[in-house]
């Protein structure tokens, strides 16, 4: 290859690793807020990241696609610390390109942010969370104090211990690594696995989807699943002490915890099983209408 | 967050679960916003009709006709309109408030089927079974017509995409909620399968209001 056409290539590729950039709208909003600020985000966003940290200040930054435009309106009277921030995105008409930003604001912060197809990753918010998604994937690593995310078929991963969470999906899969007071998981034909932590009261409801819990529950703390279809795991801990219910009307119960062995059904078909475990302080349900049921150590 | 109280906890404020701090949070909320309020009178009304509600019925005997013409109806395949509606400007809070009332009432509902099947003699419930069953499923129903015409008038707001989707997972929960509720006709006492059935229930009216929420 000859040196005029090795820098024909050079200059090409620089050509197109900048076009982009070109094509683009930087954005820079930097606002002064209350440690409680509310923050509303919602449009046309493929990724947003959201950033809890110990500053009063709101950052949000990132890039537009070109015909993209972004609404910002912060509340603030007479130079006071913003109390509401609200930001709407308004995606190119004649592409599909979206934006994608990072958002900072006090850890306190309660956030809500909505779109269509986007990653949502939050980490330090211990304030609230409203995220709202069709799809991509939802992230949340930290312990906000109240979370709530609705997604289609987005994925929700949560590393942490909010003290109240609800997630609802109609095929995303739910994931939970951390503890939590009050969590309620709803979901078509997504898989939900929690775990690692402590739950006090937990209620999950699937059609189709797997469900596993292998969690521990607090003294007196109670544990719901029915699932349609979907195969139910409950993985007790060492030093759990629950009352066990669990029923399946056509499925099957698998009891690897004691010799206790299920009986049938009425009328004959699927089967029960009721157990307790320790002094049974707390109350594990199980239903499900056609899938097996597994409870194991 | 929300700006109101989730419908979660309005029905746990409603039954008394929630914890002292808690309800008194709810309570003030509620107390001050016009919308929360008026769902939360709605849904003690509807408990207290539900608790005015006599023990036993008789049930007609055209019961299971109509239970069966229900699932028959159910079957029909749901065909896209021809050409777009406009934007669903009768989406109004009330009528999501209404779809909630059917909900919660439902679940009221099947909560007293539940904890009968489990306290009193067999016999003796299943006339209450059914006939509270016919009632909610009715009520249930007609929530479901009107979300489902409000979702099909939507769906040039949201992409065609994500209302395949939600056509596939509203399919998966009808098989679901006719499994179950043909089990439950077989065996109308049995309480795990009026919670299962209860449970699709919710999916579909959370799913429809969900979907609705989202394209408005």
């Amino acid at each position: 290859m000859t040196a005029a056409r090795l820098t024909f290539a050079a200059l090409s590729i620089i050509a197109l690793a900048t076009a982009p950039v070109a094509a683009q709208q930087k954005v820079d909003v930097r606002r002064p807020v209350t440690k409680d600020v509310s923050v509303r985000i919602n449009g046309a966003f493929g990724s947003l990241k959201v950033t809890g940290w110990q500053k009063d200040t709101l950052l949000l930054i990132g890039s537009l696609p070109r015909d993209a435009r972004l609404d910002p309106a912060v509340g603030s009277t007479g130079g006071a610390p913003a109390r509401g921030a609200k930001f709407y995105i308004e995606g190119p008409a004649t592409s599909g390109a979206t934006a994608a930003l990072e958002l900072f604001v006090p850890a306190g912060a309660t956030v809500w942010a909505k779109s269509g197809s986007a990653t949502i990753d939050v980490t330090g918010i211990t304030g609230g969370l409203d995220l709202n998604i069709v799809g991509g994937a939802i992230t949340v690593n930290g312990t906000p104090r109240e979370l709530n995310v609705e997604s289609m078929d987005g994925t929700v991963t949560v590393a942490g211990s909010p003290n109240w969470m609800r997630v609802k999906t109609a095929t995303g899969d739910v994931s939970l690594r951390g503890s939590c007071t009050d969590v309620g998981v709803t979901t078509v034909g997504g898989s939900v696995t929690l775990g690692n932590g402590f739950y006090e009261r937990a209620r999950i409801e699937s059609v189709t989807g797997n469900v596993a819990f292998g969690g521990d529950l607090t003294r007196a703390g109670s544990l719901v699943i029915d699932s349609h279809s979907g195969t139910i795991g409950l993985q007790v801990g060492l030093k759990a002490s629950l009352d066990i219910e669990a029923t399946t009307i056509t499925g099957t119960i698998t009891n690897s915890l004691s010799s206790r062995r299920p009986t049938p059904g009425r009328e004959g078909r699927g089967e029960d099983l009721a157990l307790t475990i320790g002094t049974g302080e707390a109350r594990a349900t199980l239903r499900s209408f056609k899938g097996s049921i597994r409870i194991s150590r | 967050m929300t700006d109101h109280l989730s419908w979660e906890t309005l029905n746990d404020l409603v039954d008394g679960v929630l914890d002292v701090n808690a309800a008194e949070a709810a309570s003030r909320h509620a107390r001050g916003c016009v919308t929360c309020g008026a769902a939360l009178d709605e849904l003690r009304a509807t408990v207290a009709t539900a608790r005015a509600l006599p023990g036993t019925v008789p049930p007609p005997d055209e019961l299971w006709g109509d239970i069966r013409s229900t699932i028959e109806a159910g079957k029909v395949a749901y065909l896209p309109p021809r050409t777009a509606a406009p934007r669903g400007w009768w989406i109004t809070p009330g009528r999501l408030a209404a779809a909630a009332v059917v909900l919660v009432a439902l679940t009221t509902t099947l909560t007293g089927i539940v904890m009968s099947t489990r306290t009193g003699p067999r016999n003796g419930t299943v006339s209450l079974t059914t006939v509270a069953w016919q009632s909610s499923e009715r009520a249930f129903q007609a929530s479901v017509v009107e979300l489902r015409e409000q979702l099909d008038g939507m769906q040039g707001q949201l992409a065609p995409a994500t209302v395949a989707k939600v056509e596939r997972a509203l399919a998966t929960i009808d098989l679901a909620i006719a499994e179950a509720r043909e089990a439950l006709l077989r065996d109308p006492a049995n309480a795990a399968l009026t919670e299962l059935l209860a449970s699709n229930y919710r999916q579909k009216i959370g799913l429809l209001r969900r979907m609705t929420q989202l394209a408005s």
